[in-house]
């Protein structure tokens, strides 16, 4: 099976063609917005990092920032810096050079203030526009797909109609021998037994276990301090009102999205995607986090389950939304992809639904928008931070 | 008829198919049943009398036990079933927020 992407110098496939202005750090960010807002169609991207940081704090910044510039559907990049960062403009640069993608930069105070900056980093920008635009769509095999599986606004409906339903088609392109990457493991306390069980070996269902042990430790001292008794629920208030009532059962229908599939490694935040086949990666249980460390990971596309509806996007990937709940579907066609609650009623099967997905998939990596980016949402890219006072 | 979902045989709860009336009947697995209390779209029904301190089981997992008893027919959520996973020993759910 067949989709239209673009080859990039790494080897990997995108299935957009974006332009993309990247801070180095956040105190370059108008500069760098601006710089995009000139050229029709680049794509700036945003964030609140890249200052004072220091050990993995930093290191994961950078490992985001480098791997997201790298992204195959990104088919140029312009770096800004701001000149006194400490995951300097030039070793980003040196990054992305290496990939053979092209790539430029500018340093606000090497080039004197903002205007010059942003006169300099048009002109920049214009040539990787000029460039990218020679990119032309070719056929590949569905295999070089990686899809990056996330919910948000969990309900009851989730674990048992979007969920499974796109369970299903991770596991079709698994076994087409493309790969998929699921996440946050806030969200999977309680099901750890079953996940392990799916682990192609001892050591990576050890690790696995080990991730979310250090999750849960963590969670259960920050919420027992009295300070923050008030706002101390592990789930969401929305996730109580969808019919969820515990962080376990919450746990259980979030699994399903993973699929049956052997899970054949555990990656850091924001680490490369190492070969192919089903992954999990440490990130937290937020949308915008999780969904930033699977698009930096390498999924060209994410498949987002939602019960109560959020109506987010992420800005070099698209995002399939896709609900199990009939009334969140009415509600929210515009921003809903697929509504999976024909499962509920057995007027369709979870196969069916995840073939309708699938489907959709090879379409959308082939060029169609998802209605997220169709309505421009780019809320998902959000960086998190380690920190340890 | 409002019916309910069992996900996993080995559940003794069900998942609510629609919204359920105080008063109004539904499905219970082929049985009409009357709701003691209002039970909303996705919100869990006790299937067996479930006593407190026992498992409560949905897609054949424990998804916590019953901090009361629970009666069969009952709404099952954060009033009467708790988990102690990501807390530390001893400590109850904060209720404020829901």
């Amino acid at each position: 099976m067949k989709f239209e992407g673009y080859k990039r110098a790494d080897g990997r496939v995108g299935v957009r063609n974006y332009i993309a202005v990247i801070p180095s750090v956040f105190c370059a960010n108008k500069v760098a917005e601006k710089i995009a807002q000139n050229i029709e169609g680049a794509i700036c991207l945003k964030h609140g990092v890249g200052c004072s940081q220091v050990g993995e704090d930093l290191e994961q910044t950078a490992r985001t920032l480098i791997n997201l510039a790298n992204h195959p559907n990104i088919g140029g990049v312009l770096i800004v810096g701001l000149g006194c960062e400490r995951f300097t403009p030039f070793e980003f640069y040196n990054e992305v050079k290496k990939s053979g993608k092209p790539v430029e930069k500018i340093v606000i105070q090497e080039e004197g203030d903002t205007l010059q900056a942003i006169y300099k980093g048009t002109i920049l920008l214009k040539k990787l526009y000029y460039k990218a635009s020679n990119n032309k769509r070719e056929k590949f095999d569905i295999s070089e797909l990686v899809l990056g599986l996330e919910c948000g606004g969990t309900d009851a409906f989730s674990g048992i109609a979007a969920n499974p339903s796109i369970g299903i088609t991770s596991d079709i392109l698994i076994s087409h021998g493309g790969s998929a990457i699921f996440s946050e493991i806030t969200e999977l306390l309680g099901a750890e037994k079953i996940l392990m069980e799916h682990c192609v070996n001892k050591k990576v269902a050890e690790l696995l276990l080990k991730v979310i042990k250090k999750t849960e430790i963590e969670l259960a001292i920050s919420i027992s301090n009295p300070n923050y008794k008030k706002r101390s629920n592990l789930i969401s208030t929305g996730n109580f009102s969808g019919g969820v009532s515990t962080v376990v059962e919450k746990a259980l229908g979030n699994i399903e999205k993973a699929g049956k599939s052997p899970i054949k490694g555990v990656l850091k935040f924001a680490e490369t995607i190492p070969g192919k086949g089903l992954f999990l990666m440490d990130t937290p249980g937020q949308d915008g986090e999780s969904t930033t460390g699977l698009v930096a990971g390498g999924a060209q596309i994410i498949l987002f389950t939602t019960g109560r509806g959020t109506p987010t996007g992420f800005p070099i990937a698209p995002v399939v939304k896709i609900t199990g709940n009939p009334q969140t579907y009415q509600k929210m066609k515009t921003n809903i992809d697929v509504d999976t609650s024909k499962v509920i009623t057995a007027e369709k099967t979870l196969t069916e639904m995840a073939e309708e997905i699938f489907n959709l998939i090879l379409k959308v990596a082939s060029g169609e928008k998802t209605k997220a980016e169709l309505l421009g949402h780019d809320e998902l890219f959000i960086i998190p931070r380690i920190l340890h006072y | 008829m409002i019916k309910i979902l069992r996900i996993n045989k080995k559940d003794n709860v069900a998942v609510a198919l629609g919204n359920i009336k105080k008063g109004e009947s539904f499905d219970m697995e082929g049985i009409p049943w009357i709701a003691k209390e209002n039970i909303d779209f996705g919100h869990k029904i006790a299937l067996t009398d479930i006593f407190k301190g026992e498992k409560v089981i949905k897609y054949g997992e424990m998804i916590g036990y019953a901090i009361q008893d629970i009666k069969k027919g009952d709404w099952v959520h954060v009033h009467n079933l708790q988990s102690n996973r990501g807390r530390l020993k001893g400590e109850k759910i904060n209720t404020n927020e829901i």
